[in-house]
């Protein structure tokens, strides 16, 4: 673990911009809730929110989830590839992770403090309400054994 | 079913302008180049272009997109004294300049034109490009505030995984790398035509997302090439050998991962492309003598050769090593240098090169005796399209 903070005062992340499909995804966010579609009909999870569920067309509608989650992949991304992040800052690393509850329902996060080469396909990872872009909440996914 | 189009059109000429990085030349001076090359090597004149078909959109987020400056859209040549005869034009949104070839064969095979002119010029702005917008809206908003924003992570987590599963080491890429500059030295069309690069500089350059260094990354250049393409009765009559579309596919399977689509399965969304090639044109895998295989990103070039069924899966970066891709190898692969080192021409510069290879027109970077050559563009998720050429009409 090193010491890099979890909210980098000098990265100035892009802000998400809610709409009328994505709205409760973010106001759950926003009170510590992680929470995905799922349709009404068909039961599948999907990720990110659609207007219909994309495998049967029925009605989605937005479930808590468990936020565990396992580690799909992982890159160390140098400037300027990260959006909104000066120069000369350590890499971001960038994550995917897979919801326990659906093979292939993936979230995009960004892991601090990690080195990388602890880093494993299948990792555990758990959610975490550690940083902001501009006033929003973010939901992000930390090793399931780190003690923060 | 063989397909119905099958070896009804032909490449009659090919023509590339000048190649640059970044210059204050407008764009549209290399594609008038580029198509004044292509339609003289046809040996034709300008007024005989009554078609047009181009993929235009620029390479960067936050172009400007200005007609003939920093793209070339349909408008452009439109706007050309000799184009009062064309009567059919096309511009593809997704799918790059195999689907332009593709709607170019169906239009020329209806009779909708006689002589259809297929161009992709490229752009490099002055100073820093890509910028990405402060607020992340539709599927962005679940990525971008993450860091995760455009084509470089979007490969580099592919690419991850891909090494992950295979247990491959990026270091082996050096391989197909490295060849690929060898052949852009012997390419005067190359960007780098007369750089060379060792493994040693693979293996030394700079990580912009792990585990994709520099030089995995293809190389921005301002340049057009342009092709025509008539039906092969008249092609025969022209003094270029004819180059035959003997296939032309798009990618348009489901992505399983909408958000994240290039980090899921680039193989499985390849394999029905080629095998829609393989039963149009009623060849298979053993029938390519040369193969242009879309290499924006390296890895993408593994995803190819395993969705082509040239390896196992997870085989490809063993594949590629002792020659076996070099331009005397079992398989040639991107024998003009491909985006990594002829320049980033989204697929233009694979097609071209495979007219040429099959016209036996590429000098010292000539392959000995293809008969057909297999090009595969984008990364196979991301617009991925194809075709195969021939030398013979089938």
């Amino acid at each position: 673990m090193s010491d890099r903070p979890a909210t980098d005062a000098a990265w100035t992340r892009p802000v998400p911009v809610p709409d009328d499909v994505t709205a409760a995804f973010w106001a759950a966010a926003g009170e510590g809730r992680l929470v995905v579609q799922r349709c009404a009909d068909c039961g599948t999870y999907q990720h990110p929110p659609r207007p219909r569920c994309t495998s049967c067309a029925g009605e989605p509608a937005y479930t808590g989830v468990s936020g565990d989650a396992t580690l799909v992949s992982w890159t160390a991304a140098h400037d300027p590839v990260v959006p909104g992040r000066p120069r000369g800052l350590a890499p971001v690393t960038i994550v995917v992770v897979e919801l326990v509850e659906q093979p292939g329902l993936w979230l995009v996060s960004d892991l601090v403090g990690v080195d990388d080469r602890e880093l494993a396909v299948g990792l555990p990872m758990r959610v975490a309400f550690d940083a902001t872009a501009g006033d929003q909440v973010l939901p992000r996914f930390v090793p399931a054994g780190d003690p923060s | 079913m063989t397909w119905a189009n099958r070896c009804v059109v032909a490449v009659a000429g090919v023509g590339f302008s000048a190649v640059e990085r970044r210059t204050s030349t407008p764009l549209g001076r290399f594609a008038d180049d580029a198509a004044a090359a292509a339609i003289a090597d046809a040996g034709l004149t300008p007024d005989a272009v009554d078609g047009l078909a181009t993929y235009p959109t620029p390479p960067f987020e936050g172009a400007v997109a200005r007609s003939g400056e920093d793209m070339v859209d349909v408008e452009h040549f439109l706007q050309a004294p000799w184009a009062r005869d064309v009567g059919w034009y096309s511009q593809a949104g997704e799918g790059m300049v195999t689907t332009s070839v593709r709607d170019a064969v169906h239009a020329l095979a209806a009779g909708a034109c006689t002589t259809a002119l297929v161009w992709r010029a490229m752009y490099v702005p002055p100073g820093t490009y890509g910028t990405h917008s402060t607020a992340a809206a539709g599927d962005a908003a679940f990525a971008a505030p993450y860091g995760c924003a455009g084509a470089i992570p979007w490969h580099a987590l592919a690419y991850r995984r891909y090494l992950e599963l295979s247990g491959g080491r990026r270091e082996a890429m050096a391989a197909l790398v490295v060849g690929s500059r060898n052949n852009a030295n012997r390419n005067p069309h190359a960007v780098f035509a007369g750089r060379t690069m060792t493994e040693q500089d693979y293996l030394g350059a700079r990580m912009i997302a792990d585990p994709l260094c520099l030089f995995d990354c293809d190389v921005p250049v301002t340049a057009a090439i342009a092709l025509v393409l008539t039906t092969a009765e008249r092609a025969h009559d022209l003094p270029r050998p004819p180059v035959f579309v003997a296939a032309a596919a798009q990618q348009t399977t489901r992505r399983e991962h909408r958000l994240h689509y290039t980090m899921g399965d680039h193989v499985a969304a390849g394999t029905p492309l080629v095998d829609d090639l393989w039963r149009q044109s009623g060849l298979g895998v053993g029938d390519v003598g040369v193969a242009q295989l879309y290499d924006g990103f390296a890895p993408s070039v593994l995803y190819w050769l395993e969705a082509a069924g040239f390896c196992g899966r997870g085989e490809a970066l063993d594949f590629v090593q002792d020659g076996r891709i070099a331009v005397d190898g079992a398989l040639p692969v991107n024998t003009g240098g491909g985006s990594l080192s002829q320049g980033r021409m989204h697929g233009m510069g694979h097609l071209a090169e495979a007219v040429l290879q099959l016209r036996r027109d590429a000098g010292a970077r000539q392959v000995a005796d293809p008969r057909a050559a297999l090009v595969l563009v984008g990364s196979p998720m991301l617009r991925g399209g194809g075709v195969l050429l021939t030398t013979e009409q089938l």
